[in-house]
């Protein structure tokens, strides 16, 4: 499995900066909690990682392949899967269709195995050929998740998995992404329940203002006075 | 038997249109299947049309020949079409291809080999009803066959959410190109079709009005569903024939199934058969 490795990466909406010299890493097997207040740019570093916005300095690589200027299928295809903060499922499309789109960079999928994929995810009981969206909303998510892990990734970048889950479902999804973690995929946890945060990262990356704040252990990040500033103190 | 051959003599000129007509329904299916709504089916039809004419009569082609050549330059008009409104969705997709139909029309106007407005002359009838339908069969077959392939699913995948096929893996580029190269091999084959059961083209047999017919067998037919297409074709080529009687006025039943479809039974007649 390999790394995703991001040097002084810059993205710019007009004249608005959304990233500016942003270098971060997410090593097989890690779970990097990415953190910040509303608008500092989360959404964007996925966005500009998977390809769906343009770079406009700095490189993103995984392994010893280059993402940059790749348009997004490829780098899906390097093995970059993501979820969206707003859920993109094929809403019209099956469950089981859903998931074997999702298996398409690397082949076709039996019952079997979406089977296994969903019980993962904690769809066990999912009929698979029920319509996407016809799943409750934190089903949909869960099956998102499901979908980007058919491809085998290897990196799986999911933004805000848990938003509008209770601390119950919650709790299901920590477990979750900890699993996938140790098939030795690389994670990076965008979200904003800071307590599953700092429950499941191994390392920590702050944003804010489209910049690195801070950056380590969960615990020592959360309590690192900046972060606290650029959180108002709430949440925290 | 002799009188289903009596039918058939008297409605052979129906009976065969029902046949192209279904074709061109599907090759829109094809395209609508795919999220694209790309209205160039009657100039693809056209273009095989006069393909085949051209190579057949004028150059004294085979016919086997000429039929290849011209479903392979309808196929390949299509992919190369896609390029220039790779861009384009929705109504500006449609506006755009129905802009390419009216320059094929054009071209067909007043180029020689076409025989301009006066139309291409002389085509001698070599094929006929059967070939039609086993024409229609064989796209039927592969649409069958292909219906569960990974292929089909990445056209759906695109109809749904483009964005979210590449985050897949899926090149939406490469579906629409190959979808539009299908389409226009299918709507070609129609053309061929056309050709030698007609015996004279004129560039008007492939205009907007034409496109107009195709795009509501789709749309009364349930607008992704193959079969839905197929039985749109078929009815609304039969409607009009069965109000003769109403003279000028029959047209008007295909505006009025049309908006009948639309307010009462909007998944056309694939709609009515899940229910
Ligand atoms: N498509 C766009 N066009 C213009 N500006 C954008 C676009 N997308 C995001 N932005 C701006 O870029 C900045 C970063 O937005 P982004 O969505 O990456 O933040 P985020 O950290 O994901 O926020 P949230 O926590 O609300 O999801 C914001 O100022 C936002 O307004
Ligand atoms: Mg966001």
């Amino acid at each position: 499995m390999e790394a995703l490795r991001l040097e002084h990466v810059g993205v710019r909406y007009g004249g608005v900066a959304a990233l500016e010299g942003v270098s971060l890493h997410v090593d097989a097997g890690e779970i990097l909690g990415l953190i910040g207040p509303n608008g500092a740019g989360k959404t964007t570093l996925v966005n500009a990682t998977t390809g769906f916005v343009p770079l406009n300095s700095g490189t993103i690589v995984i392994g010893d392949a280059r993402l940059d200027g790749k348009r997004p299928f490829e780098i899906a295809r390097l093995g970059v899967a993501r979820t969206y903060q707003n859920v993109r499922l094929f809403g019209a499309l099956t469950i089981r269709e859903n998931l074997r789109a999702g298996a398409m960079r690397r082949g076709d999928l039996d019952d079997d195995a979406m089977r296994a994929l969903l019980g993962q995810a904690g769809l066990l009981e999912a009929d698979l050929d029920a319509a996407a969206s016809s799943l409750a909303y934190g089903d949909q998510r869960r099956l998102e998740i499901a979908r980007s892990l058919a491809g085998t990734p290897q990196i799986l970048m999911l933004d805000e998995p848990a938003a509008g889950m209770n601390p119950v479902e919650t709790k299901a999804l920590g477990a979750l992404v900890r699993a996938i973690a140790a098939q030795g995929i690389g994670v990076l946890l965008i979200e904003h329940d800071v307590a599953l945060v700092r429950a499941v990262s191994d390392r920590v990356v702050v944003l804010n203002f489209g910049m690195v704040l801070a950056t380590g252990a969960p615990d020592a990040v959360v309590r690192d006075p900046a972060v606290i500033e650029a959180y108002l103190g709430s949440a925290v | 038997m002799p009188d289903f051959l009596e039918l058939y003599t008297r409605y052979r000129t129906v009976v065969d249109q029902i046949g192209i007509n279904a074709i061109l329904a599907l090759s829109l299916a094809v395209c609508l299947r795919a999220g694209q709504l790309a209205l160039a089916q009657a100039a693809f039809m056209g273009i095989g049309a006069y393909v085949a004419a051209i190579t057949v009569v004028t150059l004294r082609w085979p016919l086997a020949a000429g039929t290849f050549v011209a479903i392979a330059s309808a196929a390949a008009v299509g992919a190369l079409l896609a390029l220039p409104v790779e861009r384009l969705r929705g109504v500006f997709l449609a506006i755009a291809t129905i802009g390419f139909g009216e320059i094929v029309r054009i071209v067909a106007y007043n180029l020689k080999i076409t025989g301009g407005g006066d139309g291409f002359n002389g085509i001698p009838p070599l094929l006929s009803t059967p070939w039609i339908y086993a024409a229609l069969l064989a796209i039927g077959a592969i649409f069958f066959a292909l219906r569960g392939s990974r292929f089909a699913l990445a056209m759906q995948t695109t109809r749904e959410d483009e964005a979210a096929s590449q985050g897949v893996g899926i090149d939406t580029g490469r579906v629409r190109v190959t979808t539009l190269a299908c389409a226009g091999a299918i709507a070609g084959t129609a053309g061929v079709l056309y050709a030698f059961t007609n015996f004279f083209l004129t560039p008007t047999d492939f205009a907007f009005g034409r496109m107009e017919q195709i795009l509501v067998y789709c749309v009364i037919g349930g607008v992704t569903s193959p079969l839905g297409a197929v039985a749109g074709a078929t009815l609304m080529t039969i409607l009009p024939e069965a109000f003769r009687f109403l003279r000028d006025f029959r047209e008007v039943t295909n505006g009025i199934v049309l908006l009948a479809v639309i307010v009462f039974a909007p998944g056309g007649i694939a709609g009515l058969w899940k229910r």
